[in-house]
């Protein structure tokens, strides 16, 4: 699963401001032919990223090229069950990409289109969050 | 000669963004039309119609306005953040002589031999070019031929040939397509029950933190207790 290597803290806020807002970077098809453009905000764990990838790949097989456009940089930390309130924050539990509407999550290249929409519609199946296929041509 | 899409504009005299919101909402989209060093016109176009018209791959248009009727030239379109509808349009006149700049789709051709017998895939690192031509001979789109294109073979753009009377902007030296081996995924073999969770490095100071002192501990205030 994707993480990152280094940190500079090993918590992060959970800083809603960050989801406010569309997305103004990462919007557009820059790698491929065809893209899955997110409709919603939110978080998009690194365990649904990698679902999503496994799940392209397999289709795939050894054509085309699959260029994943986001990247869990925040982590998102969780107290164990039982446990009473207070007593500081949690441990980091997972990493997450903080989506916005308009960003391209992943891109395909490589295969005609027909093939290249069932692969992102199989992709979009394990995403948390509401997806478009998007082209490159407008 | 093919004859270009006609599209009617009207005056736009109200501006800003509350009025341009309003305007979007009743599916019109506001744009300008520019001319060298003219004031700009402030244009109002139907949505529907402008967007039929950009499908068609339209670049010139003959848009009729208030002012007269003329060719313009499709500058710039803003899309909202998904892609879905047109925020604002950029035109501006030209004649049929003038020299424009623009870009255009660049359409590989063929299959490689590198992809068809070798194994390798295609990538392509260049989606369109930028090309400077008369605005009446706009390409739609330029192809390039890359069946002959062997495993660990590239093309430039100096490679490309342009059509008649279109002259290409772009860095000669710039790789467009390349066949490069297909990087098969290494399976990890299972791990048996992992130490622990893995976590990032985390980037410490250089200097480490001063322990505090004991006698410092023992000057801390004591909480008076609770009778």
């Amino acid at each position: 699963m994707l993480m990152p290597k280094r940190v500079k803290f090993r918590k992060s806020q959970r800083s809603a401001s960050t989801l406010r807002g569309v997305a103004t970077r990462g919007n557009h098809v820059a790698f491929g032919d065809y893209g899955l453009m997110s409709l919603d905000r939110g978080w998009l764990s690194a365990r649904e990223i990698e679902a999503g990838r496994v799940a392209a790949t397999h289709m795939m097989g050894t054509e085309g090229r699959l260029y994943i456009r986001v990247f869990p940089h925040k982590s998102v930390t969780a107290k164990p069950a039982e446990t009473r309130m207070g007593k500081g924050k949690g441990e980091p539990e997972y990493y997450a990409a903080v989506i916005k509407p308009g960003t391209i999550l992943f891109e395909i290249s490589g295969v005609a289109e027909d093939f290249a929409k069932q692969c992102l519609n199989a992709l979009a199946h394990k995403m948390s969050i509401r997806t478009k296929l998007v082209s490159r041509k407008r | 000669m093919v004859e270009n899409p006609m599209l009617t504009a009207v005056k736009r005299d109200t501006l800003g963004t509350r009025v341009s919101r309003r305007l979007r909402a009743s599916g019109k989209i506001p744009c300008v039309l520019m001319h060298r060093k003219e004031k700009p016109a402030h244009l109002l176009i139907d949505a529907r119609e402008f967007e039929r018209v950009l499908k068609k791959g339209a670049r010139i248009l003959e848009l009729t306005h208030p002012e007269g009727k003329d060719r313009v030239f499709i500058k710039e379109v803003q899309w909202d953040h998904l892609g879905e509808h047109v925020y604002h349009v950029d035109f501006v006149k030209v004649s049929e002589h003038d020299r424009l700049q623009l870009d255009v789709e660049l359409v590989l051709k063929g299959k490689p031999v590198g992809v068809a017998e070798e194994g390798g895939v295609l990538d392509q690192y260049v989606k369109s070019v930028k090309i400077e031509c008369e605005s009446a001979n706009i390409p739609d789109k330029i192809e390039v031929d890359v069946a002959h294109l062997k495993k660990d073979q590239h093309l430039l753009v100096k490679d490309i040939k342009p059509p008649a009377g279109v002259k290409l902007l772009q860095d000669p030296e710039v790789v467009i397509a390349a066949v490069t081996e297909h990087k098969v995924e290494e399976v990890a073999p299972a791990v048996a029950a992992a130490p622990g969770p893995v976590e990032p490095e985390v980037i410490k100071k250089e200097k480490e933190e001063e322990i505090p002192e004991e006698g410092a501990k023992k000057e801390a205030p004591k909480k008076e207790e609770k009778k």
